[in-house]
């Protein structure tokens, strides 16, 4: 099935991604939640488009998931699951635990639908985190007289 | 054990570390009631602290008495406040302060010992299976209680909303949807610029509306990033309550940490912006979020709504939605099923729920879910209210 995105260049298909990341409507705006989807449905329309445009697109993809926005991170996080699952399932989980509202369930709903997520436990994987140990070295023991 | 068994003195806040206790005005006096570190003396009595006029004297006194732990410094510039408002001859706002001073939130200690209580019956007896009080819902509904009008109309019978207050035009409080009136953009201008004096007149940066945390070592941290503020003037006032839940926010995690949010929160009741206050909720436990009394004891949920609204900011929420309906064992109108949420985050769930997703073959949410059996319907109804933040 072909998008009207398809057959894009990869420079305009990221110029359009990150425009309508930036210009989410507001949730409760004129347009009201069906506006709110209409644009993220888009957004995630973009993003496969430039997921299935070739390496280029795909790297592309990866470079956004370290965008500032939100709405970016997710949804390029959200198209790179099926290549970069690892990356993606990082991006992922630090959403949700930045709890970044309606961002933060759409990136547990993701997770739920790749078999990442336990509703009990929360998600399975977790991102790497330095320990404590790591953080703060111990000193040497004092040697004994 | 001894000592411990005095009733009452469990009641109070963060008995166990060296905390302000109560802390009110007496005459030309600001006393503080306070509890030492490491427990409550044998005889669970601890004689009111007066007050010194030179508030670092007072702070070296505490600190002689209970040890370097004493956690006085926060409420330095609190009590600051209240000194200068004494001086001012402003006595409400001083007690106002005053109170403010005292009931920290719960700490990590007090959470655990809480959680202990009630599930593996550890705590003290009259404890065990009673939750202790949320003291910051119980500061809200002092304040809410003080702008409380039994004669405030409240929508008819029938209506959907019936129960819910209204001003009397017909609009409940808490319709995020309508259109917002010039009058609600005043008050919210005049709600900010409170605030704002209330910053210029903390001697000491007390709620760093402006500029975030000063103290390096504890920094607060940054709110959750809502969706994109709303740029220029509202049209709804939800969006007007968006704006302003972006605009506090940093204060808000402050405040919140620093156990002055009371003050925000009374300024923000006063001008009618429950729902702003709500938002900020700590999240709870589910027992703390059931209606109080039994929903199946009413003929419907909407004569239990109507007798029993869910107040300001707040509206009922069902954990498996509405439209699933009832199953064997599974009544959708149960009190297990029906949950008291922030204004906001309930339109926000919903909102959720409305989507339309490509995983599920461009079904909704709630269309998705429908077709999962009861047990599930719950247990993703109960996840979201996590992931909203709103049941801990």
């Amino acid at each position: 099935m072909t998008s009207k995105w398809s057959g894009r260049s990869v420079d305009s298909l990221v110029g359009t991604f990150l425009q309508l990341g930036k210009s989410y409507p507001p949730i409760d705006g004129e347009g009201g939640v069906e506006a709110f989807d209409r644009h993220r449905n888009e957004m995630a329309a973009v993003a496969k488009a430039l997921k299935e445009s070739g390496s280029e697109g795909e790297a592309a993809l990866l470079s956004l998931m370290d965008h500032e926005l939100v709405p970016i991170r997710l949804t390029a996080a959200q198209a790179s699951l099926s290549f970069a699952k690892d990356r993606a399932i990082d991006v992922l989980i630090d959403i949700i635990e930045a709890r970044a509202a309606e961002f933060s369930m759409d990136a547990m709903f993701t997770l739920l639908f790749a078999g990442e997520y336990d509703m009990n436990a929360g998600p399975k994987r977790r991102p790497y985190k330095v320990p404590l140990d790591e953080q703060y070295p111990r000193l040497p023991s004092r040697p004994k007289k | 054990m001894h000592g411990r068994t005095r009733e009452g003195a469990h009641d109070r806040p963060d008995f166990v570390r060296g905390v302000v206790q109560r802390c009110w005005i007496d005459g030309d006096l600001i006393r503080l009631w306070t509890s030492p570190v490491g427990g409550i003396r044998p005889n669970g009595r601890q004689p009111p602290i007066p007050w010194l006029v030179d508030l670092s004297v007072l702070e070296e006194a505490m600190q002689s008495v209970y040890g370097r732990d004493f956690r006085l410094g926060d409420r330095m510039p609190i009590l600051q406040m209240a000194v200068d408002a004494l001086a001012a001859g402003d006595r409400a706002y001083a007690a106002e302060l005053a109170e403010a001073v005292a009931f920290p939130p719960p700490d990590y200690f007090t959470t655990f010992r809480n959680a202990c209580g009630r599930y593996l019956s550890w705590g003290p007896a009259h404890r065990r299976g009673n939750p202790r009080i949320n003291v910051d819902a119980w500061r809200q509904r002092k304040a809410l209680e003080r702008k409380y009008d039994p004669n405030q109309p409240r929508v008819p019978r029938g209506h959907p909303n019936g129960g819910q207050w209204t001003d009397g035009s017909g609009d409940e409080v808490s319709d995020l949807d309508r259109p917002v009136t010039e009058e609600e953009l005043s008050r919210a201008d005049h709600a900010l610029a409170r605030l704002d004096d209330l910053v210029a007149r903390s001697s000491r940066g007390l709620l760093h509306l402006a500029g975030g945390a000063r103290d390096p070592f504890d920094p607060p941290k940054p709110p959750p990033t809502d969706l994109p503020p709303v740029e220029g003037t509202p049209k709804t006032r939800g969006q007007l309550v968006r704006q302003m839940i972006t605009r506090i926010a940093p204060a808000a995690a402050f405040a919140l940490r620093r156990s002055t949010w009371g003050l925000v929160a009374s300024v923000l009741l006063e001008e009618g912006f429950p729902e702003v206050v709500t938002y900020f909720d700590e999240p709870k436990t589910l027992s703390e979020m059931h209606p109080r009394v039994r929903v199946e004891d009413y003929g419907s949920f909407d004569e239990f709504r109507r007798r029993n609204p869910a107040g300001p900011g707040y509206e009922w929420h069902h954990i498996r939605e509405r439209e699933f309906g009832s199953a064997e064992g599974w009544d959708v109108h149960s009190t297990d099923n029906i949950v008291r949420v922030p204004v906001v985050h309930h339109r926000r769930i919903s909102d959720f729920y409305s989507f339309k997703r490509e995983e599920l073959g461009g079904m909704t949410v709630r269309e998705w879910l429908k077709t999962k059996d009861p047990a599930f319907q719950r247990e993703f109804g109960l996840t979201i209210l996590k992931w909203r933040g709103v049941v801990r």
